[in-house]
């Protein structure tokens, strides 16, 4: 039996730049379902989900007060642990199964902010159609060919 | 502490960062032959439409008596309210562009301005223009008065569009660690 913490920090609770109450709420949620989900996994359905991780407890918060914001913290602690010792594990080893335990966890609850910073910057956002203008009209010209242009004469600011 | 947008200016001192409402835009069309031997010659009826513009050049080229320039450089403006379809017409583009994450564009603040009221707009830095110094000197007095977009927020749209012009795209980027 082995335990661990994983220790999710939910949220930076700035005002600026955090998400809301609402988004916190509703990740604390996601992440006791995701809990209740596993510890409701009827026995022998382990080797069903290719998995040793059946429980999974001691969801807390801790809340720490920033002095400089003076805004609360919020950070949950999950603690998962392996049930068993035994051979009933198919592809993956004891740490591999945990960090993908981990993994799941913290995309359940920050999956949305892992996605937001993949591909944050989108360089061929075009506007294929321009708005249409609101006053135009054609001029009728001439061109006079004045020969090749000459740069400006700049003055030498070395010497 | 009040960093202000805008301010109102006139006359033919153009700054970086002045908009110029209905500036107007040559849209040269491609078949257009610019064979010196008979360009003289034929008469061609070129386009135009008129765009809100911002100035991109440097003030300190476009300095009266001591200009380094003989072409302005302009980039279009789009009011939020010109789009009614396609990228930018959603609420989530106008985010995205403002938090940077459109580097092809700039957003800038309202202006609450009395008599120079504008909703939020975009600057375009794929549609860019010149024009030459002094019909942009004409253009800015015939408004009579414009808008100025004030430091901070000038050098910030400067620098954006440095950034998207100096991008560079390789040809293969390491993979995913």
């Amino acid at each position: 039996m082995r335990a661990t913490h994983v220790p999710v920090i939910l949220q930076q609770t700035y005002p600026r730049n955090g998400p809301s109450r609402y988004q916190e709420w509703f990740s604390k949620q996601q992440l006791r379902n995701k809990s209740l989900e596993i510890t409701s996994l009827p026995a022998g359905m382990r080797e069903f989900v290719c998995s040793d991780v059946d429980t999974i407890t001691g969801i807390s918060e801790i809340r720490v007060e920033d002095d400089f914001w003076k805004d609360p913290i919020f950070y949950i602690e999950a603690k998962t642990e392996l049930a068993t010792e035994n051979e009933t594990r198919i592809h993956k080893d004891d740490e591999e199964e945990l960090l993908a335990f981990q993994k799941d966890i913290y995309n359940a609850v920050l999956g949305s902010v892992i996605e937001e910073k993949e591909n944050l910057l989108d360089w061929d956002a075009y506007i294929e159609m321009p708005p249409p203008p609101r006053q135009s009209g054609t001029v009728k010209v001439r061109f006079k060919y004045i020969g090749r242009s000459k740069p400006i004469p700049i003055e030498d600011p070395w010497t | 502490m009040d960093y202000k947008w805008y301010k109102i200016v006139d006359g033919d001192d153009i700054q970086q960062g002045d908009i110029l409402e209905n500036c107007p835009v040559f849209v040269l069309p491609s078949e257009i032959h610019m064979d010196p031997a008979s360009a003289a010659t034929k008469l061609y009826e070129v386009p135009f439409e008129n765009r809100d513009v911002i100035i991109m050049s440097q003030t300190c080229d476009m300095v009266k008596g001591r200009e380094y320039i003989s072409e302005v450089l302009l980039c279009s403006v789009w009011k939020r309210s010109d789009f009614t379809e396609g990228l930018m017409s959603k609420k989530d583009d106008w985010n995205n562009a403002r938090k940077g994450r459109l580097p092809g564009f700039h957003v800038l603040n309202k202006c609450k301005l009395k008599g120079f009221k504008r909703d939020f707009s975009v600057v375009d830095f794929r549609r860019v223009h010149s024009l030459p110094l002094g019909l942009t000197r004409e253009i800015a007095v015939a408004l009579e008065k414009r808008i100025r977009l004030l430091p901070p927020y000038r050098e910030h749209l400067s620098q954006a569009f440095a950034r998207f012009f100096m991008r560079v795209g390789l040809p293969v980027d390491i993979p995913e660690f």
